[in-house]
């Protein structure tokens, strides 16, 4: 179960194994095995729906709701994809779901946490301003814009695996990448000199 | 135009480099300034697009709080509990299964109450009356409603000489079943409804044989209950059993009576299978 838990250092392979096991044993209902699953993939959801909504505790909502709703919706998962790409979907479904649904504009939260890294107080502060400015920007982008550069920064997809998760072709995905990039420096007002 | 194809090949080409860059800085901890140098062609609108995905790059260890992982764990354990997950949902399969065999049967069954003879539901309807019947305590009753309703569908088929036949056999066979069931207690109830269909046949020009004598039979030792598909059949068949005769009438089914010689006069009813009693 540990092992899932600190993916950096084991082969792809191994944490495929493991993911697998886990999935099978959390459709058989065993719940330790789902919450194994939850540790391993919180922070990926967080970061997906991060950059993908106005605030900080909306980000938090969505990411519950992402592991309720794949709990409940388990036995639909077939396991001849990775899990985490399940719950990306499930996650931009959620995103989806959370403007349809949204009565009015969340203003953007000042009260963002510190980010937990960076060895100064100062650093920590220049890091949470800068996370802010970037949210900003790209909650201006389109909608493919966002999900195409959350899944390639956030999620660490391949253009490769971007491309069979959207269903759309490779080419495709490389254009859209560029175009988000564009309105991204855009909107953060970049300028190369 | 050619200027046109030669800006959408460079972008293409910019796109696909700048996803190679992105490529080798993501997994190959490449820098930007090594991509600029790999790529000096189109160095001037890559760093502007790489010092984009660089502002993005560096939030990708971003982490929720330790309070928020805690109650989100929380929260999930709670609805998981209260949310047991079927890991096989067989049984559900089989309640859609039954619910969807129990709506098709009913549904059609529904239908079939207002097939004809002749009709494709009819006999589906005939089985459907059998396991009423069958479920039926009182079998008079029930037998004295299918008499009826084979007398509207000789009525309603009347002009159709093939189906005419059916419905004929399938009357006198009605008739037939409700004459054995004939007790001194209930003659007088089973002898008036025979009398008012065969007046009403006759009235719409199908003309019977008069019940000229109708033979009660002695009430059966042992009742018991036949099966769905089998009527309970008279161990005693009466000595006269009426006849229903068709008048050949030129209006009225012009070619049935050669069609259906048997019907045009005293015919010889079919065997009647006796159903032992168990």
């Amino acid at each position: 179960m540990d092992v899932i838990r600190k993916t950096a250092g084991i082969s792809p392979q191994k944490k495929q194994v493991n993911e697998k096991d886990l999935v099978h044993r959390a459709k058989a209902g065993d719940p330790e095995a789902f919450t194994a699953l939850y540790d391993a993939y919180l922070s990926h959801v967080y970061r997906y729906v991060f950059f993908r909504v106005a605030d900080d505790q909306t980000a938090e909502d969505i990411t519950s709701q992402v592991f309720l709703r794949a709990w409940e919706h388990l036995k639909r998962y077939r396991q001849d994809g990775s899990f985490l790409a399940w719950l990306y979907t499930i996650a931009r479904n959620a995103v989806i779901d959370h403007y349809r649904t949204r009565k009015e504009v969340v203003p953007l939260n000042d009260a963002l946490p510190l980010p937990v890294e960076g060895p100064t107080l100062q650093e920590r502060v220049e890091l949470k301003v800068e996370t802010e400015h970037v949210r900003r920007a790209m909650l201006r982008l389109t909608s493919d814009q966002k999900e195409v550069l959350s899944l390639k920064f956030m999620a660490g997809f391949s253009t490769e695996e971007i491309a069979r998760h959207l269903g759309k072709r490779e080419g495709a995905v490389r254009a859209l990448q560029m175009r988000a990039l564009r309105a991204l420096a855009k909107e953060l007002k970049l300028e190369v000199g | 135009m050619m200027q046109m194809d030669e800006s959408e090949i460079n972008e293409d080409q910019l796109a696909l480099v700048l996803d190679e860059c992105l490529s080798a800085i993501l997994s190959e901890n490449a820098s930007l300034d090594d991509c600029l140098a790999r790529y000096p062609y189109h160095a001037e609108q890559l760093k502007l697009l790489l010092v984009a995905a660089s502002k993005i790059n560096r939030h990708k260890t971003l982490e929720p709080t330790q309070a928020f992982r805690n109650q989100a764990r929380h929260e999930l354990m709670k609805y998981i509990s209260s949310h047991e997950y079927k890991s096989v949902p067989v049984y559900r399969f089989a309640l859609i299964l039954a619910s969807l065999v129990i709506g098709f049967l009913t549904t059609g069954t529904a239908l079939a109450q207002g097939a004809l003879p002749g009709d494709r539901l009819y006999e589906w309807k005939l089985a459907s009356e059998r396991a009423w019947r069958w479920t039926a305590t009182d079998h008079v009753s029930v037998d004295i409603k299918l008499a009826e309703r084979r007398s509207r569908e000789v009525l309603a088929v009347s002009g159709d000489p093939e189906r005419s036949l059916r419905a004929h056999q399938e009357y006198q066979y009605a008739e037939m079943v409700l004459i054995s069931e004939i007790v001194p207690e209930n003659k007088a109830r089973i002898t008036s409804v025979i009398q008012t269909q065969r007046e009403s046949l006759e009235k719409s020009g199908i003309t019977l044989t008069p019940v000229d004598e109708i033979t009660p039979l002695q009430p059966e030792p042992v009742e018991t209950p036949a099966g769905p598909s089998e009527l309970r059949m008279p161990s005693q068949i009466p000595s006269s059993i009426p006849f229903v005769t068709v008048v050949a009438t030129p209006d009225l089914m012009p070619t049935a009576m050669s069609a259906v010689p048997a019907l045009t006069e005293p015919a010889v009813l079919p065997p009647v299978v006796s159903t032992p009693n168990k």
